[in-house]
């Protein structure tokens, strides 16, 4: 059985909660909040009414909803361990920017994937962050000082319901293997317009820096460059067919960082005067690097470099 | 129309919005179109923002609604249309949001 862990059961976790609880009845949901239900709550979170005015949170949604369990609790670096354990998906609706950043750095660092959500007056946000793509910190270095909170700018009720809705969808579709990540959605409500951005990695980012090495999501742009391993070279790769190099401007850094991990492959791909082998063919993306600048080619984050071995003989 | 001291408490995130008009709202009458999923996360939020009368197809989220609007009327003749084009709970909330947007 899958656990997601709901950070935060105000304006998006509610309608967060009841959408995985209506969809995915048989989802585990840890619903993490230490604080009380409040009258000017009440619009937005839709799973309390008066009479639980004074409640804790946590306790009344997870009395309302099946298959789910309450920590009245603040997630922060005491409880942050045992809160993420066995957990296979993150939902932050938290509303203060310090835990924000701090659950994302601990999701990042344990390569668990996390959805961020948010709303502040007549804007909205979600993103999805998973193991090798961009993270919060990657957008925004540190919390911001001056961030208006919701109890100075107002929120608009129906906007949290529709970012909680895209959390839950954006969790699921993480369960399904299909992590909708790498994409900033913001919500325009005062206009009614909706706007994806494709965020990259900062190589800097001092969050995915602490990541556990040699965790990738193919198939997504914004990562770390894929290497493809044909399969006579495999054996010197631990089996592996893809490996994920960092920080490699070019096609021979590429390269060298692939030999440092996996040493006997230099060998293999380069002759004695460093040059790429004659009978190796790389290709970035899907292009020959002989036909653009040789092991000097640039490449950037997301980039797909295959080693196809010569077909007709002679395959080193 | 003047809000109580308890509406000005509980809308009071609304009452922060520029440009936003919670008299309004608790004057409207909304009318929510199906029996689905969106049309039913659609009525919870139009409730619970504070609509002022609802009609909506299916009676059996009546009690929840009231609980989310506690000076809600049920009614069978809602004027503005309600009718979530897609299904699913953010297609409901959608719904709700471009309802209360006309509004303003």
């Amino acid at each position: 059985m899958k656990t997601a862990l709901i950070l935060g059961v105000g304006g998006l976790g509610c309608p967060a909660a009841l959408a995985l609880s209506e969809e995915r009845p048989d989802l585990r949901l840890v619903l993490v909040d230490p604080d009380r239900v409040e009258r000017s709550n009440l619009p937005r979170q839709i799973l309390f009414d008066e009479s639980d005015v004074g409640q804790p949170k946590a306790v009344v949604a997870a009395r309302k909803l099946p298959n789910t369990e309450a920590r009245v609790m603040r997630f922060e670096p005491s409880t942050a361990a045992g809160l993420l354990q066995g957990i296979d998906v993150v939902l932050d609706g938290t509303d203060d920017a310090e835990t924000r950043f701090f659950a994302n750095d601990e999701c990042v660092r344990r390569g668990i994937p996390l959805v961020h959500g948010a709303a502040v007056g007549w804007t909205g946000q979600l993103l999805t962050v998973v193991p090798g793509g961009p993270c919060l910190r990657c957008l925004f270095e540190a919390p911001p000082e001056d961030a208006p909170t919701c109890a100075q700018a107002g929120v608009l009720a129906a906007l949290c319901g529709l970012v909680g809705a895209e959390m839950a969808r954006a969790a699921l579709q993480v369960l399904g293997g299909r992590p909708d990540a790498g994409i900033l959605h913001r919500w325009d409500a005062r206009r009614g317009t909706s706007r994806p951005f494709r965020l990259s990695r900062d190589p800097r980012c001092p969050a995915c820096i602490q990541a556990p090495p040699g965790r990738t999501t193919a198939g997504e742009s914004d990562m770390p460059i894929t290497v493809k391993i044909p399969a006579p070279l495999r054996p010197l790769t631990q089996n592996l067919a893809e490996i994920a190099v960092e920080n490699a401007a070019t096609v021979q850094a590429a390269l060298e960082e692939l030999s440092r991990k996996y040493p006997g492959l230099k060998d293999k791909l380069l002759d004695d005067k460093g040059g790429l082998r004659r009978y190796v063919n790389l290709f970035k993306n899907d292009e020959d690097v002989r036909s653009g600048q040789g092991l000097a080619t640039a490449l950037k984050e997301g980039d797909r470099l295959t080693i196809v071995p010569a077909i007709a003989g002679g395959w080193i | 129309m003047d809000l109580s001291a308890e509406q000005q408490e509980r809308y009071s995130r609304h009452l922060l919005l520029e440009g936003f008009d919670q008299e309004k709202v608790l004057q409207a009458s909304v009318a929510v179109r199906g029996k689905g999923r969106a049309a039913h996360w659609a009525a919870r939020y139009l409730a619970s923002s504070g609509v002022g009368r609802l009609q909506v197809d299916e009676p059996a989220w009546r009690d929840e609604l009231r609980a989310l609007g506690p000076w809600l009327q049920l009614v069978d003749d809602g004027e503005l249309v309600c009718a979530p084009t897609d299904e699913g709970a953010a297609a409901g909330a959608l719904a709700a949001l471009e309802t209360l947007r006309q509004l303003r």
